[in-house]
């Protein structure tokens, strides 16, 4: 490929101007790596390079930037990492290469061993990170330091590293020294107090939801932080706290509580909509939300239950009339659906542009319609497995297309690959490996 | 057309102090499944219009039965930073102007009804030849193609459509429960957040714009994507497991002293068993042989909660989260609203502010969820009051004369 055709040229060539300092060096290495490298050009993030370190919090935002192109490099400790060993498994059989939890989240990832603990493990992180253009961490605050590869010393090694520290409390605050997990996260960040039956304790959401939300925090902001550097040349340090990602949305801190009066558990009852939650029909369940900002869909839910007799005071014309006395709609919304299914009821609302959904499992989502309409599942192949099914794109590109290009990685894959490019030779890799460093 | 503001340089803005100044974003999406998608690009200094009209205003401003759209509060959280204006997009000359708006902009965001945008005029084959290297960002809550793409969502239908609400349960309970939030809208949000951003990256190195489609049910099934791959590998279909965990106990939410206080601990592993019974004053409990073991714990779980029930009802959770904290346990309060705003961690990060709204006075405002050493984003304005910003986008960045708009105002084309 001629260099002026690339689709990088121009930032090529304006970094072989300007190659002077450090910075400039190491984009220009960059670019000439993903110069020669063979691949589909019609990634978004193509070219970005991306060293992920940790446990399983920061695994979503690595996912997140694999499938759109980016080069995410997984480093383990040579014993591999405690995520290999998340249920579920293939066919429920435990095993090292049986977790659907480790094919989910890194698929699209290169994996690579390295021993962190150990001085010549250090060494080495210190090469391959000036061949990187971003690290996601999920280390205790002040464990990198410690290693001596906190952000300060290792933005000297490579001054447009951008770095992002994911933990539960953030890199500052009373709490950023506290052991933390998923529950304790979704916890702390209040959305768990309103989730639940108001007859019991408050239930978290499935599939730790803190580690997601905050890792596609984290995958935005090195978006934000990369286009920085495009300008600047400069790299940066990003805190994300999941506390923080969880205690931004559904108005907690801005929503008016006074006198005790904030948000309580109603199961799925929503605050305003009435009727608004999940009720019992034929063959399962189904959600129901008609609620006071759409306009007439009260009048068209009346009309569809049979405008009875019990909901026809004007005063049910008022929405925060209605949600006060929900029950009594409650009683008729199950009376009116005891003899249809969820698919008659959704299709009969739907028809009258009332918001109704079956409360679908995840079987049934896969199986529906709309799902496979979109081709919402995709096929790939699986060396050991071959073809499966696997959940594809979250988004439809119409230019840089989700991708699906490999399995999760098995521990040490890439090492050869990876080290070798680094500059060691087959016999430096053999006596690493001897030596336990990787 | 005259274009005297220019164009924003294929989105790389002026070297200003925000991040993403330069950016310019057309902002057609209401309520919270996209606004606060873009409030993020906006705390990061991209510049949002928000579109809204007199004679529909964004339904988030009158959500809580106000009569004044500027008196809600989960509007002011989410639409700081942004501008507004009022365009009639069913006037021809309102959406001439929004035309005209969008060949400035980089950036179309909607989420109207799906076939919404293509009564208006405004879907992405009309919009490519006003600007061929738009970025156009549809967020349908099923998507904008397939057999129930007319089908309306709400981002609480959203966790039943997808399987989220299926599996946000109690292990043994009979019926679904779910939870009463709109977490999809906001986790959504994020999700297009991240994938603008993507394409804007794709742009800048190629020219190129592009079509974005996202269904809100399809983000929300990739949070549960582990049951799904479950079901779709083992044919099986996944129960919910409630606060528990199949690979640590105890592990669970938990009574405290006081109304509806609960508390949440998770012991990762075996060498924490004993420091966590020592740590609750009951070190006995370590060698107990129903407990001894992960194994053991699992099998026991709701004999063991009994156990670690009478020592939480004693104490506040902010107590037990730090007498467990100190040693070293993962544990914490279940915050409520009031709890969650006076946190003491959340107020010394300064993730909490008092925020001056011209209308609604001072308010409690959460802040932005990452910091950036170099370039952290800001809060420079309050959410706009309805069309606030007519005079600025139609005369500074279209270039209209006074004239012109009378004439646009008195044909009702915003």
């Amino acid at each position: 490929m001629d260099i002026k055709t690339h689709p990088l040229s121009n930032e090529i060539s304006s970094c072989l101007r300007t190659a002077q300092d450090l910075n400039s060096q190491i984009q220009l290495e960059k670019m000439i790596r993903e110069f020669t490298e063979e691949g589909s050009r019609n990634q978004a993030l193509l070219g970005l390079r991306v060293l992920e370190i940790g446990d399983c919090t920061g695994e979503y935002c690595g996912k997140l930037l694999a499938d759109l192109g980016a080069e995410v490099i997984k480093l383990e400790s040579p014993d591999g990492s405690r995520c290999r060993r998340e249920p579920p498994f293939k066919n429920g059989v435990a095993g090292p290469a049986q977790s659907l939890h480790f094919l989910y989240f890194n698929t699209n990832k290169k994996g690579i061993t390295l021993d962190l603990r150990n001085p010549d493990g250090r060494e080495i992180f210190r090469k391959l990170i000036r061949s990187v253009d971003v690290v996601t961490e999920t280390f205790a605050p002040g464990y990198m330091e410690e290693l001596g590869l906190g952000y300060n010393r290792i933005s000297e090694l490579n001054p447009s590293l951008i770095v992002a520290s994911i933990t539960c409390f953030g890199q500052r605050g009373p709490y950023r020294n506290y052991q933390g997990s998923d529950l304790v996260a979704f916890a702390m960040g209040g959305l768990m107090y309103v989730s639940g039956s108001p007859s019991g304790p408050p239930v978290t959401a499935p599939e730790r939801q803190a580690f997601l939300a905050g890792s596609t925090y984290a995958a935005f902001a090195i978006l934000v932080a990369l286009w920085n550097r495009l300008e600047t040349g400069s790299g940066q340090h990003i805190e994300v706290s999941l506390m923080d990602c969880l205690a931004a949305m559904e108005n907690l801190v801005s929503g008016k509580k006074d006198n005790g009066n904030y948000p309580r558990r109603s199961g799925s009852q929503h605050r305003f909509a009435a009727p608004g939650t999940i009720y019992p029909c034929k063959d399962g369940f189904v959600h129901i939300f008609v609620s006071n900002s759409q306009v007439g869909s009260w009048q068209r839910f009346l009309d569809w239950v049979g405008n009875p007799i019990e909901l026809a005071d004007p005063d049910w014309e008022d929405p925060i009339y209605r949600r006060r006395h929900v029950e009594r709609i409650d009683q008729v919304v199950t009376r009116h659906l005891e003899n249809l299914s969820k698919r008659e009821i959704y299709e009969q609302l739907q028809e009258r542009h009332i918001p109704c959904a079956p409360v679908n499992s995840p079987a049934d989502f896969v199986n529906d319609g709309q799902t496979q309409a979109r081709e919402f599942v995709v096929d790939i192949p699986h060396p050991v497995w071959g073809q499966m099914r696997f959940p594809g794109a979250p988004y439809k590109m119409s230019g840089s297309p989700w991708r699906y290009e490999m399995p999760a990685p098995s521990l040490g894959e890439y090492n050869n690959q990876i080290y070798t490019q680094l500059g060691f030779s087959q016999e430096d890799i053999l006596a690493l490996y001897a030596s336990h460093v990787i | 057309m005259d274009n005297p503001a220019g164009n924003t340089k294929n989105g790389l803005g002026e070297n200003q102090n925000l991040p993403l100044s330069g950016i310019r974003i057309a902002d057609l999406t209401h309520m919270v499944a996209g606004p606060y998608g873009t409030l993020q690009l906006a705390y990061f200094g991209a510049e949002v219009i928000k579109i809204e009209s007199k004679a529909r205003p964004d339904t988030w401003r009158i959500r809580e039965g106000n009569k004044d759209v500027e008196q809600s509060r989960p509007f002011a959280d989410h639409n700081r930073n942004k501008l507004s204006v009022t365009i009639n997009l069913k006037n021809p000359k309102g959406r001439e102007l929004a035309y005209r708006l969008i060949r400035i902009s980089d950036v179309l965001v909607e989420n109207f009804s799906a076939g919404v945008v293509d009564r208006l005029g405004l879907n992405y084959e009309a919009l490519k030849p006003i600007k061929p290297d738009i970025i156009m960002v549809s967020m349908q809550g099923l998507g904008s193609t397939g057999p129930q793409k007319n089908y309306v969502t709400w981002g609480p239908s959203l966790m039943p459509y997808s399987g989220l609400s299926y599996l946000w349960n109690e292990p043994e309970a009979e019926t679904p429960i779910g939870s009463q939030t709109a977490y999809p809208d906001y986790v959504v949000s994020l999700h297009m957040a991240y994938a603008l951003m993507a394409a804007l990256h794709y742009r800048r190195r190629t020219g190129e714009g592009q079509y974005l489609d996202i269904a809100q049910a399809e983000v929300t099934a990739s949070l549960i994507g582990v049951p799904m791959l479950d079901y779709l590998v083992n044919q099986r279909v996944a129960a919910p497991v409630g606060n528990g965990s199949l690979t640590r106990s105890p592990h669970g939410c938990y009574p405290c002293k006081g109304e509806d206080q609960w508390c949440v601990i998770s012991v990762t592993d075996d060498s924490q068993w004993p420091i966590f019974c020592a740590a609750i004053g009951n070190s006995t409990l370590a060698a107990h042989p129903k407990f001894d073991s992960l194994l053991k714990r699992l099998k026991n779980r709701k004999e063991l909660d009994e156990i670690i029930q009478q020592w939480t009802a004693q104490l506040t959770p902010k107590e037990i989260t730090e007498k467990l904290q100190r040693a070293e346990i993962s544990a914490g309060s279940v915050h409520n609203a009031a709890s969650l705003s006076e946190d003491s961690h959340l107020r010394e990060r300064g993730f909490i502010g008092v925020h001056e709204h011209p209308r609604q006075g001072q308010l409690n405002l959460p802040g932005v969820a990452a910091t950036l050493s170099r370039t952290p984003g800001k809060i420079v304005r309050h959410a706009p009051l309805l069309g606030q910003d007519n005079q600025y986008v139609f005369r500074q960045l279209l270039g209209l004369t006074e004239d012109e708009i009378e004439e646009l105002g008195a044909s009702g084309a915003f």
